[in-house]
């Protein structure tokens, strides 16, 4: 975008021209001896983008390790590079997948800035996030409003207040803040906003969110935002939504797999990695969570 | 006569309890709050309630408040009234405070600071009018308010109470020790006038706008607002002070009011984030006039034959256009000093936590979605899963979150990412073989779907205190399914029916 002769104020000046040059990143295509500069050949609607003179460890500079090594091995960049969205794909409830993105999350976080949980369903538990490694006291847990239709009958009595027999309810909706403001009645248009401002912010390094179905556009959106922001997003999303198209730079399909180690208490998963943009996608890989150290070691490894 | 109530101590008392469920000993620390002149910490000491005149000492580290309470103590019973209503104000708050009330300010602040009290005696001493120069006889010199080194001359010289003082022939005092000496002997005892300079409420910072004719167009509402907002951005600029949270009033035709406030985290001086956030609430307002309140009860007569009527209090939603408005203002009810940040061209990454992008965040979020939606998360020593966290938002009043220390003990990821906001029953069809009343599932029903747990770990027990009145005991397992999906399960001990609280995501 061109910097305008008549914009009068320093701040925005420098703001637009660190915002300019920060386009200019380190950026591999895979192929080897990188080791000369050049500039790109492709048209104009193409970014400028600069070869990077080396690498290091196999891991391209610039790009984020999830600290997940079978996982980092799975990606063909070896990591995860800042600006862009994840979507972890879970079949069901208790797959798993949110603890690995959780996971990734914390690593993620090290070189610094904020985490945001965009969580509308209110089920976020930091206790567990905590001993996942993400930092709390860097988090921001945003809870957007959230209707949602359930099992049967309404609760009553105060939540979580007492041990008495509660039921699901067939339908909760949030109350509005206040009764002097417009209560809403759909919480998806607040959930996917709240996380395109969160991507958006240059102090946010990682944001996760449950999404459930989203259009194209607002998906578009939401991957700019990332871009823009420079964090990463990961998404969190269930795995009927496989064949539905999406923005996301990498797509991961996590199901769980029944059965440990003998003598072990972890679980075991299966990643397959569905989408890498740019990148030759498949692969999969099993992974086996240590409860009592937390690490994650691979059982399989066959690449795709 | 003057009479001259001094206050000092005051500071803020932090109580807490050595962790043993009821508080079997206390520990109190006292923080110092005035430690610098501060205009809004002495208003928030309400103490222009006990008199107009309130100001700060002007010796050394001001640590006291000189309140002038000459002809206010009869609206409190007496001086002894006024001295017992001030204690126990500030005790109601948390604050600590000793003081005294005497004829002149040197009285009041030598007997505030080395008055000697005894135990069960009132924090605050009142000196009979006239009678103050018997009470500083006994006091040190140093209670005078002389400097360091003058004191330290007198202490070598033994003279080291106000009446040995006050025995010397003042010229000796004069030519030795200058007339610092004299000067605060005569502003003690009264023979010297010495007044308190009196700390005035900032003005309030507020804009208005009046329409000559009542107003229902939406655009130039918000273009009246935003120019509200740059003269409260202007007026608290020349101070360097940033706003941190208006209150909006939008008035109607006949007084009908709207009222809405916004916070941030950081002070702004920033007129287009300001706006931002006024207008983005001013999108969710629901306006009503009174012809909507009309309509609305014809409306439920109607209803009434073929319809169910709608709850006595709702309203008819109204277009926001249709409400009109005669009277706008804004003030600033929070305002802090603005810090300065040094612009860099290129951020390191050790920044990007404390960038402002951050706050512009916390902001807009909290704005369009409503503070009590964007939170931060604490640890909390609970052994309740529902209660081992809390919230508290990032925007607007502070509660308490009590202690940030989790639980220690537990295995590391035996804690579920999801946990319900209340437990979900389920049927358990089917239970191990254990001589034990609690024998873990072997399956399970929820959400009409069967579950068969092939392992299990646990049972962990968590129960709560009794004093807690309605205590829990549960034993919790954790399972996995046929599947490889994870659930946290319970049994309440006591009833033996069980549900489902958490998924290990």
């Amino acid at each position: 975008m061109p910097l305008h002769s008549h914009d009068p104020k320093r701040a925005e000046t420098i703001q637009e021209l660190s915002r300019q040059l920060r386009r200019f990143r380190p950026a591999g295509d895979g192929v080897a001896g990188g080791s000369e500069s050049s500039w790109p050949r492709e048209g104009p609607g193409r970014r400028c983008r600069l070869r990077p003179a080396t690498r290091r460890g196999g891991r391209e500079a610039g790009v984020l390790a999830t600290g997940i090594l079978p996982l980092d091995r799975l990606l063909p960049e070896q990591g995860i590079r800042p600006g862009t969205l994840v979507e972890w794909l879970f079949e069901g409830e208790g797959s798993g997948a949110g603890t690995l993105a959780f996971t990734a999350a914390s690593n993620l976080l090290r070189p610094g800035g904020a985490c945001v949980v965009v969580d509308s369903g209110r089920e976020f538990y930091p206790p567990a996030a905590d001993r996942l490694g993400i930092d709390l006291s860097r988090t921001i847990v945003v809870r957007p409003v959230c209707v949602r239709r359930t099992g049967r009958r309404a609760p009553t009595g105060r939540r979580g207040s007492s041990d008495g027999a509660k039921r699901e309810h067939r339908l909760r909706s949030v109350a509005p803040h206040s009764s002097l403001f417009s209560p809403r009645v759909s919480g998806a248009s607040d959930l996917l906003w709240a996380l395109e401002q969160s991507l958006r912010c240059p102090g946010v390094a990682v944001v996760v969110g449950w999404i459930d179905q989203i259009n194209s556009g607002p998906f578009r959106r939401l991957a700019l935002a990332a871009e823009t922001g420079g964090g990463v997003g990961l998404l969190l999303r269930p795995a009927k939504f496989r064949t539905q198209s999406s923005w996301a730079d990498v797509r991961l399909l996590v199901e769980p797999l029944p059965g440990g180690s003998l003598h072990s208490k972890g679980r075991r998963l299966r990643v397959e990695l569905v989408y890498c943009r740019g990148r030759m996608s498949g692969g999969t890989i099993e992974l086996e969570i240590d409860d009592e150290t937390g690490v994650v070691s691979d059982e399989d490894w066959s690449g795709g | 006569m003057k009479r001259v109530l001094c206050l000092t101590k005051i500071g803020v008392v932090d109580e807490w309890s050595d962790g043993k469920g009821a508080t079997t000993s206390s520990h109190y620390a006292i923080t110092p709050v005035l430690q610098h002149s501060n205009t809004p910490v002495l208003h928030r000491l309400w103490c222009q309630r006990y008199s107009p005149v309130v100001g700060l000492e002007e010796f050394g580290v001001p640590d006291s408040l000189l309140l002038d309470v000459t002809g206010c103590a009869h609206l409190f019973g007496g001086e002894g009234g006024l001295a017992r209503q001030v204690a126990a104000d500030f005790r109601l708050r948390g604050l600590s405070v000793r003081g005294a009330m005497a004829d002149t300010i040197g009285a009041a602040w030598a007997l505030a600071h080395y008055g000697r009290r005894e135990a069960g005696r009132p924090e605050i001493i009142v000196v009979p009018a006239g009678e103050h120069a018997e009470f500083l006889r006994p006091l040190p010199v140093k209670a005078l308010r002389l400097p360091a080194g003058v004191v330290e001359t007198l202490e070598k010289l033994d003279v080291r109470r106000i009446g040995q003082l006050l025995s010397l022939p003042r010229d000796g005092l004069l030519s030795r020790l200058g007339p610092e000496v004299l000067q605060r002997l005569d502003q003690a005892l009264g023979r010297r006038a010495e007044w308190i300079v009196p700390e005035r409420p900032p003005a309030p910072v507020e804009a208005r706008w009046s329409f000559e004719h009542p107003i229902s167009h939406r655009q130039t509402i918000e273009a009246v607002l935003q120019r509200l907002v740059g003269r409260i951005v202007d007026q608290l600029a020349s101070r360097g002070e940033g706003v941190q949270s208006l209150r909006v009033h939008l008035t109607g035709p006949q007084g009908e009011q709207v009222r809405f406030s916004v916070g941030m985290l950081r002070p702004s001086a920033s007129e287009a984030h300001v706006g931002e956030l006024l207008l983005t609430r001013l999108g969710q307002l629901r306006f009503f006039s009174p012809e909507s309140r009309v309509q609305s009860r014809e409306r439920r007569v109607e209803m009434s034959n073929d319809e169910i009527p709608m709850t006595k209090s709702a309203p008819i939603d109204i277009r926001p256009s249709t409400f009109v408005i005669s009277r706008l203002s804004i003030r600033a009810t929070a305002t802090a000093l603005l810090k300065s940040r040094q612009e860099e061209l290129f951020e390191t990454e050790t920044d990007r936590d404390s960038r402002p992008e951050l706050g512009l965040l916390i902001d807009r979020l909290s704005s369009q979605l409503g503070e009590k939606r964007v939170l931060r998360p604490y640890l909390y020593p609970d052994a309740q899963p529902e209660r081992a966290s809390r919230w508290q938002p990032l925007i607007g009043k502070v509660g308490r979150t009590g202690k940030k220390e989790g639980e220690k003990g537990s295995p590391a990821l035996f804690r579920p990412l999801r946990l319900k906001s209340e437990p979900c029953a389920i049927k358990v069809t089917a239970a191990a073989q254990s001589t034990g009343p609690g024998a873990p599932p072997v399956r399970f029903s929820w959400r009409n779907r069967d579950y068969t747990v092939i392992r299990c770990w646990g049972p962990e027990r968590i129960e709560t205190g009794w004093w807690r009145g309605r205590h829990v005991r549960r034993d919790y397992y954790r399972v996995e399914t046929e599947t490889g999906r994870h659930f946290w399960l319970f049994r309440r001990i006591r009833e033996g029916d069980w549900f489902l609280h958490g998924e290990f995501e």
